[in-house]
Order: structure tokens, then C-alpha cells, then sequence
């Protein structure tokens, strides 16, 4: 299975990406959400999980997470977001726009993999 | 002599609060001590910095500021890998990255006392915090912060939007 992670940050990709590999997946990257939803067509159907930044350029990841589930092709992806984002406003906007989890920064590493964890293996 | 205006101690206390806490969970740092000063003339630590911008009931710029082989150090353990492993782009990102947390960490934590804002990408700025500019009207805060083994610093130079 593969996770498309979008994060404009490298820094943090790569340290997503670190927990991605270690927990056995294909990490595929995107730095906004117009370039998610590029991947996301070029990958379909191997993504099982997209983890999601909020401020970005170009287009954030709220706007991305509402176009992806406007697409049915993507029903089975989950959409964990991962944002400094932390207003319960925020949080239930997403999570009614449909977004599976939601983690607040910071987060710890171990964290971030027990919420893959829980979204794609339990 | 007319009073000084001043931004209110809840939000210098936020920013202390979410500092220790971005830097806690992300690098498993304490911070052992801050002061919190009202100008520049402090000889203030810090060689590299990042700054991010605000703007909505609070307008100005937040600055973070360590020197170049504590960056290196925080940043290794945020990413938790070897320092080595690191480029100098590396490191100023992960400055970017920790002002970012902290003043989202804010934004969150002041919502609960009426204060709306936005906040922008961080911007890199590859010298020390005495050398960046300040803008509001209001007094800059430094608040120099004592860790285990390095200092650094945080420059908060906002106002609140109903003072002109």
C-alpha cells in the first residue's frame, strides 16, 4: 500500500517518510493539495492513506481533502490530517468534510505511526 | 509621563507555554528558565532565526532565534536523525518548523480569550535576532529561554489590532 504525504515542509516529509518506511509502506510525496490530487490520480488504487498538512500554498489541504471526497474513485482512501490547525472549529470542519483523523502539531513520531496504525491496520 | 502600552502578559504567557511545549514533545527538551525582556538592548542569543507573520486581532511578526549547533541539534531530534545527516537548508527549516508549531500552538490556546488571527509560511532569516527589524507600536518582547545546554530566543513584536 502506498501514503501520500503532503507537507509544503521538507523537513517534515522526511520525517514523515521516515515513519511511513518503517511501518512497511510506500511513501509518495506532494507539497500542496493541487499536487495531492496530481499523485493521487497517478497512483489510484494503491493509495490507502493520504496524510494531510493544512497551510499550504496553492491550494491547503482542506481544500484538498474536500476534493477528494467529492470523487468517489477515492471512497476507500483514508485522509489523516496533520496541521498546527488546532481550533475545535477547524477540527470539526474537517472531520464533517470527511477527513478520518486528525492530529494536532506537535506530535511525537511514535504518535503520528500509532494514528497509521490505527487508520490502516485496526 | 504618558503610560506605555503594552500587548497583555496572557499572550507573552501563551507564547512561553507553547514554546516549552513545541519543543518538549518535538525534541524531548526542557526549558530550564526564560526572561522576558521589553526592548533589543539585552545581549540577545540566537545567530540564525525564522519568522512568521500574524495578522487579525493580533498584527506583527514572531521571531525565533538559536544558534547555528543548537538548531542542528533540535532539529536532528525532531526529524530523529544524526546531526551529520543534516544540510544548513535543513536546520533553517526546522526553525521554520518550530516557529510555525509555536505560533499555531498560540493561535489555538488564545482562541478560548477572543483572539482571531492568521498565521503565514515561515520565512528564513540567516542572521540573529538583535539584526531583525520591529514594526508594532507596541513594546518588542524578547523572551530569552535557558535550555539544557544552549540558550535562545523569541522575539514578539505584535500588537493588538484596536491600537492604532
Amino acid at each position: 500500500m502506498k501514503i501520500l504525504i503532503v507537507e509544503d515542509s521538507k523537513l517534515m516529509r522526511r520525517a514523515i517518510t521516515k515513519v511511513v518506511v518503517a511501518k512497511g509502506y510506500d511513501p509518495i510525496e506532494a507539497v500542496n493539495g493541487a499536487e495531492a490530487l496530481e499523485r493521487l490520480q497517478e497512483n489510484k488504487p494503491d493509495v490507502g492513506l493520504v496524510i494531510m498538512d493544512w497551510n499550504m500554498p496553492i491550494m491547503d489541504g482542506f481544500e484538498a481533502l474536500v476534493k477528494i471526497r467529492e470523487d468517489e474513485q477515492y471512497n476507500n482512501v483514508q485522509v489523516l490530517m496533520a496541521t498546527s490547525e488546532g481550533i475545535q472549529e477547524d477540527i470539526t470542519r474537517a472531520t464533517q468534510a470527511g477527513a478520518n483523523g486528525y492530529m494536532v502539531k506537535p506530535f511525537t513520531l511514535q504518535q503520528l505511526a500509532d494514528k497509521i496504525k490505527e487508520l490502516v491496520e485496526d | 509621563m504618558a503610560e506605555q502600552i503594552v500587548v497583555d502578559n496572557t499572550i507573552i504567557n501563551e507564547f512561553v507555554k507553547a514554546v516549552k511545549n513545541v519543543l518538549n514533545i518535538t525534541a524531548g527538551e526542557d526549558i530550564e528558565d526564560h526572561i522576558v525582556y521589553l526592548d533589543k538592548s539585552e545581549n540577545i542569543p540566537g545567530e540564525i532565526s525564522a519568522m512568521i507573520k500574524i495578522d487579525g486581532d493580533l498584527r506583527g511578526n514572531i521571531a525565533v532565534s538559536f544558534e547555528k549547533d543548537y538548531a542542528r541539534r533540535i532539529t536532528s531530534k525532531i526529524i530523529e536523525c544524526d546531526e551529520s545527516e543534516l544540510s544548513d537548508e535543513d536546520v533553517q527549516e526546522g526553525l521554520g518548523e518550530i516557529v510555525h508549531q509555536v505560533t499555531g500552538k498560540v493561535r489555538t490556546d488564545l482562541w478560548d480569550f477572543g483572539y482571531r488571527f492568521n498565521i503565514s509560511v515561515p520565512e528564513i532569516i540567516n542572521r540573529p535576532m538583535s539584526q531583525i527589524q520591529t514594526h508594532a507600536i507596541t513594546p518588542v518582547h524578547i523572551i530569552v529561554f535557558k535550555a539544557s545546554k544552549s540558550m535562545f530566543s523569541v522575539q514578539i513584536d505584535i500588537q493588538e489590532k484596536n491600537i492604532l
